[in-house]
């Protein structure tokens, strides 16, 4: 039983077991909105694990179905290839012969879309200053948008300068979550994979513990939860009377945060 | 999971280093609550045993330094022997006849009235003041102390109420029989007050059972008129 409920946890960018959350709707319905107004750029910035990755792959996979969005979870750190892949991406055959940034933007200029193309970059802090200067004169042309997703680091700095912050139509800032949230995270999270029972065992001293470890940090919920549901998993193969399937024990959840490294033991 | 009882006893340790702490800290403050608190009440035993010793709780106020004195004496006063014990028989005569000439004495009077009428001449003579006088004679009324009663006597004969002090000496001479002092005061009030013959009765009695020098000596003087 618990190993279906351990699987739930594992992290991935699978947009359909996105779940959803009073602050994650709210959020996703501001970014859609931005992005269907007027261009420049549009910033997503947060902490690791706040689910900044998941929202920009429901954003990217819904804007798929209109045509014309490109989503790189990954970063192209050489120039050249970043430049060219976006390139082919935007005009297919066209762009045979583009290997620059000072091509593609000419290309761009000489353009007209129907519906302007929408590039979303994950992890942008791991670009290059001179990568996120280009993109700022790409978005100069008003041919193409982009939605930016970077951790708060240095690089949010460089963003946040005058130049840059003129481009920036909007910014999109991502918290951690909630007791409350955390509690229908995790609730949704089990019921997604059909573990009512295990669902209904997280009572709010066990959510108020979770929280005490990850700070509601969902990254960090998964791992917890990952190697709690190991740890029943373990005991219910081993010692299947020391697990009670009413309530989660918060010894269980102890040894979890020090199975990851929350507690050190 | 490989490693699970490993997990379990990490997770044991981490426990106790959490508990540990919060239950030493937990007997410390428990420790010093109790020691307070036995500190506290011997603390209040003793300065109940001490209240105890200077005076009792319906007492009313006095000077503590006279109280103190007072209370010495009746305590020495509590362990004399008992060795003489003379005839009263002609001292009933005398007590019913002062008794029928002097004005009962008043154990509670008002302290306006004393202001009046006596706090001038008292004031005079003596630190003692009216009101300390009054607390005297009550106390004196339920204490039968021969002491006290011999300290208010002396009071009035240096003040020259003789019919006072020859009543308190009386009173001390029937309390406790061997206080010479008390006989002394109580023949001098009696010779002061006019009544020689009875003082001259008094003292021959007494130097009878006692053969005190000072009595034959203060005897000889009323006899001859000297003592005036």
């Amino acid at each position: 039983m618990f190993n279906r409920a351990r699987d739930a946890f594992i992290d991935t960018m699978d947009d359909t077991l996105f779940i959803k959350l009073d602050k994650s709707i709210e959020l996703y319905e501001d970014l859609k909105l931005s992005v269907q107004k007027p261009l420049k750029m549009v910033l997503v910035y947060g902490e690791p694990g706040t689910g900044k990755s998941m929202l920009l792959n429901r954003l990217y996979n819904d804007l798929e179905e209109q045509k014309g969005s490109l989503f790189y979870p990954i970063p192209m750190l050489d120039e050249d290839i970043f430049f060219s892949t976006i390139a082919k991406d935007i005009f297919y055959d066209k762009s045979n012969n583009i290997t620059n940034f000072s091509e593609l933007t000419i290309l761009l200029q000489n353009s007209t879309f129907k519906q302007v193309p929408i590039i979303i970059l994950d992890e942008a802090q791991l670009y290059s200053q001179t990568i996120m200067e280009k993109i700022r004169l790409l978005s100069d042309t008003r041919k193409i948008k982009f939605i930016i997703a970077l951790h708060k680091t240095e690089k949010e700095d460089l963003v946040a300068k005058e130049h840059f912050q003129t481009r920036i139509w909007k910014s999109i800032v991502l918290k951690n979550s909630t007791k409350e949230d955390l509690k229908v995270y995790i609730q949704k999270k089990l019921l997604n994979a059909d573990m009512f029972q295990v669902s209904n065992m997280f009572d709010l001293k066990a959510i108020k513990l979770i929280y005490k470890f990850t700070d509601g940090n969902l990254r960090d919920t998964n791992k917890l939860l990952y190697s709690l549901f190991g740890i029943y998993e373990y005991y219910e193969e081993h010692k299947p009377s020391s697990v009670n399937s009413l309530t989660i024990k918060h010894k269980y959840i102890e040894m979890a945060a020090i199975d990851v490294g929350f507690i050190n033991a | 999971m490989h490693n699970l009882e490993q997990l379990e006893k990490r997770w044991f340790i981490y426990k106790a280093k959490k508990y540990i702490p919060i239950a030493l800290l937990t007997v410390l403050v428990t420790i010093a609550l109790i020691v307070t608190l036995l500190f506290k009440s011997d603390v209040k035993k003793e300065l109940a045993v001490k209240k105890d010793n200077i005076i009792k709780k319906d007492e009313p106020i006095v000077p503590v330094s006279f109280v103190e004195n007072v209370v010495i004496k009746e305590k020495r006063e509590e362990y004399a022997p008992l060795v003489l014990q003379p005839s009263m028989s002609f001292m009933e005569k005398i007590k019913s006849s002062e008794q029928e000439k002097t004005v009962p004495v008043k154990k509670v009077q008002p302290v306006e009235k004393i202001k009046i009428t006596k706090a001038k001449s008292v004031t005079k003579h003596t630190k003692i003041t009216e009101y300390e006088l009054l607390t005297l004679e009550n106390r004196f009324a339920k204490s039968s102390s021969a002491t006290l009663g011999l300290f208010i006597a002396k009071y009035y004969y240096k003040n020259k109420e003789y019919k006072n002090s020859a009543e308190y000496a009386l009173k001390v001479n029937e309390l406790n029989p061997n206080l010479e002092e008390s006989w002394m005061i109580f023949a001098s009030s009696l010779a002061k007050n006019g009544k020689k013959d009875d003082a001259i009765q008094v003292l021959k009695k007494y130097i009878d059972k006692t053969h005190s020098s000072n009595a034959t000596t203060l005897l000889k003087d009323i006899i001859k008129g000297k003592f005036k």
